[in-house]
C-alpha cells in the first residue's frame, strides 16, 4: 500500500487513521469514519477508487467545495474525476451521463441524485464504493442538517448496496448511530478519531466591546503568524477590517464575501494559495476546499452558531501538521449575531401561520403549489425545506400532495419546528459556555464532543499557560513587484522576450 | 465608500423622470431580464448601463434606499415612484465630473447578450492557459471552472510548442496594438485582471486601491474595455485574427431575446396569433404580450404595426408627448378607451425613433 501512494500520490507516510480506514475499504467492508478536519479525508477513497474496477460515488453537499476538489485532482492530472451538480447545464449533464464508464470518480450534490436520469445513469455501472461525505449532515440533529440527506439510504439500495464510506469531521456519538441508521449500513466498521488537533494552540482574548475587539485586532495584525485567515459572520464586519487593517504596509490583506463578482472570488484565492496575501478576512465560506496546508492563523472574529462549525475552521490551520494557532477574539454582545443566524433557519411562526391558513382553506393542494406559496411569503429556500420535511414526517403532505390538513397534526409540527430552534439555541448557549469559561480551551472542545483529555501539549491553550507565538519573518520577496509596465506584464506572463514589440 | 454605486443609481434615477421606482434603476444595473427593465434601458436613454454592475445584492441596494431618502438625494410617491432631487442631482453631477461613465460602455448590447462575458471568460482562462504552457507547467489549479469554459479552451488551444508560440506573439500583438489605442488606465486595468505564471489578478477593490479609484467604476472601466475590444474585432476582424476565436459566434449569439420569448419569436414566424402561441405555450397572453415588447426594443425594424395601428401609434405619441411621460398609467387617460396597454408599450418602444 505504501508503494501505491508514493506513486500515485507522491506521499512516503499515510497520516493517523487513513491506512486503517484504506484497508477496510479495500476489502469492500462498510465504514464509519470519524477524522478531523485537515487529517486527509479526500485519500481515504482517492485511494481506493484507483484500485477498485467501478466507479466511486462521493455525495458531497457543498457545491463550491466539490468544485475545488474536482478542479484541483484534474489540475494534478487526474482527469477521470467528474462533478455532477446543478452548475452543469443540462447539454453538459447529458454529456456526462451518457460517458459514464469513462470516468474513476463521480462527486455529485444529493439533489442531483433526486433526478431519475442522474439515479438511472448510475444503475447502469458498477458502482464500487459509496462515498458519503460530510455525512453528518444526514442526521436530523446534526449541525448541518440537509433534507435531501435523508433519501441516501434509498438510493443505496437502488445501487443494490454498494460498500458505503461514511466520513464526517465531527460527530457525537448520538449522530454517529444516527448515519449508520439512516444510510442502513450493516456490520459497520467504526474508525473514530479524537477531533483534537494536537499542532493547534488555543488563544482566547476577551475585549469589553466590539469595538476594543476591532481595534486590537487591527493595530496588532502583523504580530499574528500569517498566512491566516479571519473568520466573521457578516460582510460589513469583513470590510470594516480590511479598509482599517489595510492602512498597515507591512502585510497584505483582502476580504471575500458573497457580494463580491464570482471572478474576484477566485482571484483572492488563486493570490491566498499562491502566497501574495498574508490575511483574507472572510465569511465562513471561505477555505472549505482550499488545499493550503500552511495556514497559520485561524482568527474567530465572530462566534460561529455552533462547536461543530469551529472547530471545522480552525481546522483549516496547520494541515502541514507545524505549530498553528486558533485565535478567538471576543467581546461582550458578541452572542447576538450568532443567536440572529440561527433564528433565520427558521421559518417566522407568522408565516406559518398563513401557510397552514392557506392549506386549510385548500387553496394549495399539491406539494409544488406550497412551495410556490412558501416562496411568495418570503420563505427562503432552506426554511421551505424544513418546513416541508415536517409536513411530510407528518405526513400532512403525502404522495405529493397536501392531503391530511389536521389542526392538531398542524400545531404539531409548529411545536416542532419551535423546539428544534430552541435546541439549537440551547447548544450555542453550550458552545458559548464551553469557549468562555476558565477551563482548559482544548478540553472543553473535547468534552464537547464527549472525549477526555488525555495528553499535556504544550503549548496547549491561554488558560494552560502563556504562548509564545512562533512566526516566521514576513517574506517580502512575495509581495509582487507590479511596477511593470502593462506591455512588460504581458510580455512576462507570455515570455516573449524584449524583442517582440507590439 | 460605495459611492459610485450612489452616483450611477442616481443617474438612472435622473432619467427616469420620477416615473419609475427605485429598484427600477437597480433591475437595470444588475441586468435583470424582465419585461420591464428590457424597456426602461431605451425608453429613457440609459441603455448602455444594463447589467453592468451584476454583483449587486439586494439587501445591499435596500440599505443605499434608505441612506438616499434620508440624506435628501430623492423622494418617493404613494406609488413608490422616484424623482431626484436637486441634492441628488447636485451629487450625481459633481460625480460624473471627476469620473463620467465610460464612453465606449454599451452594456445593453454586450451585458444583455452575454457576448462581453462569452469574451471575457474565454479569453482570461486561454491567457492562463498559455502562459503556462509557455513556461512549462502544465499543473495549475485554472482560473474559471466552468465546465463550457473549459472545453471550449481546450478545443481551441495550440497542440504543440511551435502553435503556442505563434499563439503568444499574435496574441500578444493584437492585444498592445488595441490597448494602445486606448487610454492607459483601462489598459492597466484590462491587464492587471489577467492571471498567468506568477501572476495572479487582481480584484476591482485591489485595483481600486492601488489608482484610488471606487472597485465599481474600475469594473466599469473594465467592462467598456471589454465592450471596445469587441467592437473593435467587429470591424477589423482581419487585423484581429486572433482575438476574433474569442467574439461569440453569430449562431450562439440568439440571446440578443431572453430564451422565452424566443420560442415565441418563433411561433410568430410561423403565423401563429397571440392567444395560439398563448395556448399552444401553456402561458398567459400578457406573457406573449411582454415578449412582443421585448422584441419591439431589442430587434431593429421589429414591425409593432402588425399589433397597434398607426393612428393608434400616433394617439398614443401625442398624448406621451403633452403629458411628457412614459408612464402608461397617465397615457392611457388620456387616449382612446379602446387601446391597450399592450398598445401603448410596443408604441412607446419607437417613441424616440419615430
Amino acid at each position: 500500500m505504501e508503494t501505491f501512494l508514493k506513486q500515485k500520490f507522491g506521499f512516503s507516510n499515510f497520516r493517523p487513521g487513513q491506512r486503517e480506514i484504506i484497508a477496510d475499504v479495500l476489502s469492500r467492508k462498510n465504514v464509519l469514519a470519524v477524522l478531523p478536519t485537515g487529517s486527509g479525508k479526500t485519500l481515504c477513497y482517492q485511494l481506493p477508487s484507483h484500485v477498485f474496477k467501478g466507479i466511486t460515488v462521493v455525495v458531497s453537499p457543498l457545491l463550491s467545495l466539490m468544485d475545488d476538489q474536482v478542479q484541483q485532482m484534474r489540475s494534478q492530472g487526474d482527469k477521470g474525476v467528474i462533478a455532477i451538480n446543478s452548475y452543469l447545464s443540462n447539454d453538459e449533464k447529458r454529456n456526462i451521463l451518457r460517458t459514464l464508464p469513462q470516468y474513476r470518480m463521480i462527486f455529485v450534490s444529493p439533489e442531483m441524485l433526486q433526478l431519475s436520469n442522474v439515479l438511472e445513469a448510475l444503475q447502469r455501472v458498477t458502482v464500487s464504493l459509496f462515498v458519503v461525505d460530510e455525512a453528518h449532515c444526514i442526521s436530523q440533529w446534526g449541525h448541518e442538517f440537509r433534507t435531501d440527506y435523508l433519501r441516501l439510504g434509498d438510493i443505496r439500495k437502488a445501487l443494490h448496496y454498494p460498500p458505503c464510506l461514511a466520513l464526517t469531521a465531527t460527530a457525537t456519538k448520538d449522530i454517529q448511530q444516527d448515519i449508520i441508521e439512516q444510510l442502513g449500513l450493516h456490520e459497520v466498521h467504526r474508525h473514530i478519531y479524537s477531533v483534537d488537533r494536537e499542532n493547534i494552540a488555543y488563544i482566547q482574548k476577551h475585549f469589553h466591546s466590539h469595538a476594543d475587539k476591532l481595534e486590537y485586532l487591527t493595530r496588532h495584525l502583523s504580530e499574528f503568524p500569517a498566512p491566516g485567515i479571519i473568520y466573521t459572520s457578516s460582510r460589513q464586519l469583513a470590510e470594516h477590517i480590511v479598509y482599517e487593517a489595510a492602512k498597515n504596509q507591512s502585510y497584505k490583506i483582502a476580504y471575500y464575501h458573497a457580494g463580491m463578482l464570482q471572478e474576484d472570488r477566485r482571484l483572492i484565492q488563486h493570490q491566498f494559495l499562491e502566497g501574495s496575501l498574508d490575511f483574507v478576512v472572510a465569511t465562513n465560506a471561505f477555505g472549505m476546499g482550499v488545499h493550503k496546508s500552511d495556514i497559520r492563523s485561524v482568527i474567530h472574529v465572530q462566534l460561529p452558531t455552533r462547536m461543530e462549525a469551529y472547530v471545522q475552521e480552525v481546522g483549516r490551520a496547520g494541515r502541514d501538521g507545524k505549530q498553528s494557532y486558533a485565535f478567538l477574539l471576543h467581546a461582550d454582545g458578541d452572542d447576538i449575531l450568532p443567536l440572529q443566524l440561527i433564528q433565520r433557519e427558521y421559518p417566522d411562526q407568522g408565516i406559518i401561520d398563513s401557510v397552514f391558513a392557506t392549506m386549510k382553506q385548500q387553496v394549495v393542494v399539491t406539494r409544488s403549489d406550497l412551495e410556490q406559496r412558501c416562496y411568495e411569503m418570503g420563505l427562503e429556500e432552506t426554511q421551505q425545506k424544513l418546513l416541508l420535511f415536517y409536513l411530510e414526517k407528518s405526513h400532512i403532505i403525502q404522495n405529493g400532495r397536501v392531503d391530511n390538513v389536521n389542526p392538531e397534526l398542524l400545531q404539531q409540527v409548529k411545536n416542532e419546528l419551535r423546539q428544534r430552534e430552541t435546541y439549537r439555541f440551547q447548544l450555542f448557549r453550550q458552545f458559548e459556555e464551553s469557549l468562555l469559561s476558565h477551563k482548559c480551551l482544548r478540553a472543553q472542545i473535547l468534552s464537547y464532543f464527549e472525549e477526555n483529555l488525555t495528553k499535556r501539549l504544550d503549548p496547549c491553550c491561554s488558560r494552560c499557560g502563556d504562548i509564545v507565538i512562533e512566526r516566521e519573518v514576513y517574506d517580502k520577496q512575495n509581495k509582487k513587484n507590479r511596477s511593470k509596465t502593462w506591455n512588460q506584464r504581458l510580455k512576462a506572463m507570455l515570455a516573449l522576450g524584449e524583442e517582440e514589440e507590439g | 465608500m460605495d459611492l459610485y454605486r450612489f452616483g450611477l443609481l442616481l443617474y438612472i434615477i435622473d432619467h427616469f423622470r420620477g416615473q419609475r421606482t427605485f429598484f427600477g434603476a437597480y433591475h437595470l444595473l444588475v441586468g435583470k431580464k424582465s419585461a420591464q427593465s428590457i424597456q426602461d434601458g431605451p425608453l429613457y436613454g440609459v441603455e448602455s448601463l444594463f447589467g453592468v454592475l451584476p454583483y449587486l445584492k439586494k439587501d445591499h441596494v435596500e440599505e443605499i434606499r434608505r441612506q438616499m431618502l434620508n440624506k435628501g438625494f430623492i423622494v418617493e410617491d404613494e406609488n413608490r415612484m422616484t424623482t431626484i432631487t436637486e441634492e441628488g442631482r447636485q451629487f450625481h453631477n459633481h460625480q460624473r465630473d471627476h469620473k463620467p461613465i465610460p464612453e465606449s460602455l454599451a452594456g445593453g448590447e454586450y451585458e444583455f447578450s452575454g457576448q462581453a462575458d462569452w469574451f471575457w471568460r474565454r479569453l482570461v482562462l486561454f491567457w492562463q492557459s498559455l502562459s503556462y504552457a509557455r513556461h512549462n507547467d502544465y499543473t495549475f489549479l485554472p482560473i474559471d471552472y466552468d465546465r463550457t469554459i473549459q472545453t471550449w479552451v481546450k478545443k481551441h488551444f495550440p497542440r504543440n510548442k511551435e502553435g503556442q508560440s505563434k499563439w503568444a506573439k499574435q496574441l500578444f500583438h493584437e492585444l498592445s496594438t488595441f490597448l494602445q489605442s486606448i487610454d492607459d488606465l483601462r489598459a492597466e486595468v484590462f491587464t492587471r485582471k489577467l492571471s498567468g505564471y506568477q501572476h495572479v489578478g487582481e480584484t476591482v477593490e485591489q485595483l481600486g486601491e492601488t489608482f484610488d479609484y471606487d472597485a465599481d467604476y474600475v469594473y466599469l472601466l473594465l467592462r467598456s474595455t471589454i465592450h471596445e475590444l469587441i467592437n473593435t474585432i467587429r470591424e477589423n476582424p482581419q487585423n484581429f485574427r486572433a482575438l476574433a476565436e474569442f467574439v461569440m459566434p453569430l449562431e450562439a449569439n440568439s440571446s440578443v431575446l431572453t430564451d422565452s420569448a424566443n420560442i415565441t419569436r418563433r411561433h410568430l414566424f410561423n403565423g401563429l396569433a397571440i392567444d395560439e402561441i398563448a395556448k399552444e405555450r401553456g402561458l398567459k397572453r400578457s406573457t406573449i404580450e411582454d415578449h412582443i415588447v421585448e422584441m419591439a426594443y431589442r430587434l431593429k425594424d421589429f414591425p409593432i404595426s402588425a399589433f397597434v395601428s398607426y393612428e393608434d401609434q400616433k394617439e398614443i405619441w401625442q398624448a406621451a408627448k403633452q403629458q411628457d411621460t412614459k408612464r402608461l398609467k397617465q397615457i392611457k387617460e388620456e387616449i382612446s378607451a379602446d387601446i391597450d396597454y399592450f398598445a401603448i408599450r410596443l408604441s412607446l418602444s419607437k417613441i424616440d425613433k419615430g
